[in-house]
């Protein structure tokens, strides 16, 4: 799925770089366009987990790659890359919880999630339809946690990182990590209700 | 699993082709040398923002003031409507220990005050203290030039998951009547992490025979005399080298494997007509944990334990706490009863020195 969706976009993107007036570039030869194309989607779920609409993540996507294209790191290994990812898309994400206007926009924009679930649930069975209701239910849930216990839950048991290096990327001790995932499956079995009981049985 | 169903939900999200095409195009316009453009194409761009900014203010500035009713407001006109009317915003702030205490609003009537006061994280503290019910430890206290509260009382509020503070109402009354143009609010001391929480005890994985350790007690108490234990469950009283009361408990889960900020089962066995449930309540020098444990027979009778001991071992640093709670029983078949337990946790106390210094009617 993966390939084909960038096989697409490459497709896209070489037909419009051809246009007049944008400049013409070679793919192939383009490190840091394969720098975006294998981080965009830890960053797009990342910032997603810790904003409330397709919107907001839109924004600290952007946000995010346009520090990398102006900063130019220089990454030592795949892991210092990723980390270096993750950190600054929390960090651009921080910006965003501090904007006044920003915290006291609680409502979700659950549409996203039932669009995206309508294409792939389309022509399919009831059962189907089941599996996204979870799946938008247990998004839903989630992203009704506080910030600080959203990014150690994504970067858990998303991005499958140790306490450690959620503790080196987060800037927070090693502790505060386990206790802030302790206290957020806590919570996450307080609200899941009767009715998601599938999910709050396996935290 | 939890976190195959996590990764099955967000693998439905995804930047959008568009969204990639974007970033992509922008980072060949930088990488081109083309920063001339960029930057014009920034101007002309941030032009057209201010412009339609102004525009935005223009026709949504009323209504943006008119919604802008702070958290506390809402909080407080939804328990107690008549105290909100009365409230007048102060919203002053101090950080201590990483704790940011604001003073929000006061009702102040002759020598009483209502003052609602949240406390918060403060930013970048890296700390997760705020998260939840807290209690201020009766620290606080209002004062004017001569004048000091006596008698007062807390009471918690809410705590806001959006805003991630924890909202109280304070109480004080004085002597003599306050003088509103310069009062004090200081609090010493907050307990973070305070919660209740009910949960089942999964008797199902119950052990007949099991491995059992000596261990110091350092307490013991029940309702069933330590004399009327069945022989299999008492210990001795210590010797005069080594005065500390001795029993033997359940050595089933190693202590290094318990959680420090967290209740562990660390065994359950019913052995010589004696069920045995043990507890570890992770490092109680800096918290307070303790449970109720209910036993419930087929009939719904509940009781609690007949007796319980308890005990500390040290990893490092840390010491743990561990209980093991006796119930003396006649179980034919463990499935016939169920176990639930009402887990506190009164947190962890924090010293420090909040005080805002404020007017009223400013």
């Amino acid at each position: 799925m993966k390939a084909i969706n960038r096989k697409l976009v490459e497709k896209n993107l070489l037909s419009e770089s051809l246009g007049e007036g944008e400049p013409k570039l070679d793919l192939s030869g383009s490190s840091y366009e394969e720098v975006i194309w294998k981080n965009s989607e830890m960053v797009y779920r990342l910032a997603y987990s810790l904003v409330r609409t397709r919107a907001d993540a839109d924004d600290i996507y952007q946000e995010v790659f346009l520090r990398y294209i102006q900063k130019e790191p220089i990454f030592e290994s795949a892991e210092h890359e990723r980390a270096w990812f993750l950190r600054v898309t929390i960090n651009c994400s921080k910006n965003f919880w501090k904007s006044p206007w920003l915290q006291r926009k609680v409502v979700m924009e659950m549409e996203d999630i039932e669009e995206a679930a309508a294409k792939n649930i389309e022509g399919k069975t009831e059962l189907a339809y089941g599996m996204y209701a979870e799946t938008s239910a247990l998004i839903d849930t989630v992203k009704q946690l506080p910030n600080k216990y959203r990014v150690v839950i994504h970067l858990f048991y998303y991005e499958e990182l140790s306490v450690e290096e959620i503790a080196k990327i987060t800037g927070a001790k090693e502790s505060t990590v386990r206790t802030r995932l302790t206290r957020a499956r806590r919570q996450l079995r307080t609200l899941l209700n009767k009715n998601q009981e599938w999910i709050r049985e396996r935290i | 699993m939890f976190k195959s169903r996590y990764k099955e939900a967000y693998n439905t999200i995804r930047p959008s082709k568009e969204l990639i095409s974007d970033v992509i195009r922008q980072a060949r316009i930088e990488k081109s040398h083309d920063r001339k453009k960029i930057k014009k194409n920034r101007f002309v761009h941030k032009i057209a923002l201010i412009a339609a900014a102004v525009v935005v203010c223009f026709v949504i500035a009323v209504p943006v003031c008119a919604a802008h009713i702070p958290a506390f407001y809402k909080i407080v006109e939804f328990l107690s409507p008549a105290l909100a009317d009365q409230l007048i915003p102060i919203e002053k702030s101090c950080t201590s220990q990483g704790i940011t205490m604001q003073v929000e609003a006061i009702h102040l009537v002759g020598d009483q005050a209502d003052i609602i006061l949240s406390l918060q994280d403060a930013e970048d503290s890296g700390q997760d203290l705020v998260h939840g019910v807290m209690d201020l430890y009766d620290s606080y206290g209002l004062s004017d030039y001569t004048n000091d509260s006596v008698i007062g009382g807390c009471h918690f509020l809410t705590y806001d998951v959006v805003e991630d503070k924890a909202y109280f109402q304070v109480t004080v009354q004085a002597e003599k009547a306050y003088q509103a143009d310069k009062l004090q609010f200081r609090v010493r001391s907050v307990l973070c992490n305070k919660y209740k929480e009910t949960k089942d005890v999964d008797l199902s994985g119950v052990a007949y025979t099991a491995d059992t350790k000596w261990v110091e007690l350092n307490g013991s108490g029940g309702i069933l005399p330590e004399k009327e234990l069945p022989d299999s469950m008492k210990g001795d009283f210590g010797t005069a080298e080594d005065p500390l009361p001795r029993t033997k408990v359940l050595d089933e889960l190693k202590v290094a494997d318990c959680a420090a900020d967290d209740f562990t089962v660390t065994g359950i066995a019913y052995m010589d007509g004696v069920l045995r449930v043990q507890m570890c309540m992770g490092d109680n020098w800096r918290s307070d944990r303790h449970v109720e444990l209910f036993l419930r027979d087929s009939d719904g009778n509940e009781r609690y334990s007949d007796r319980s001991v308890s005990w500390y071992e040290e990893v490092g640093d840390t010491s743990y706490d561990f209980y093991e709670f006796w119930y003396i029983e006649d179980i034919a078949q463990i499935e016939d009863y169920s176990m639930y337990g009402i887990f506190h946790d009164s947190g962890e106390l924090i010293e420090g020195d909040w005080t805002v210094t404020f007017r009223v009617g400013d």
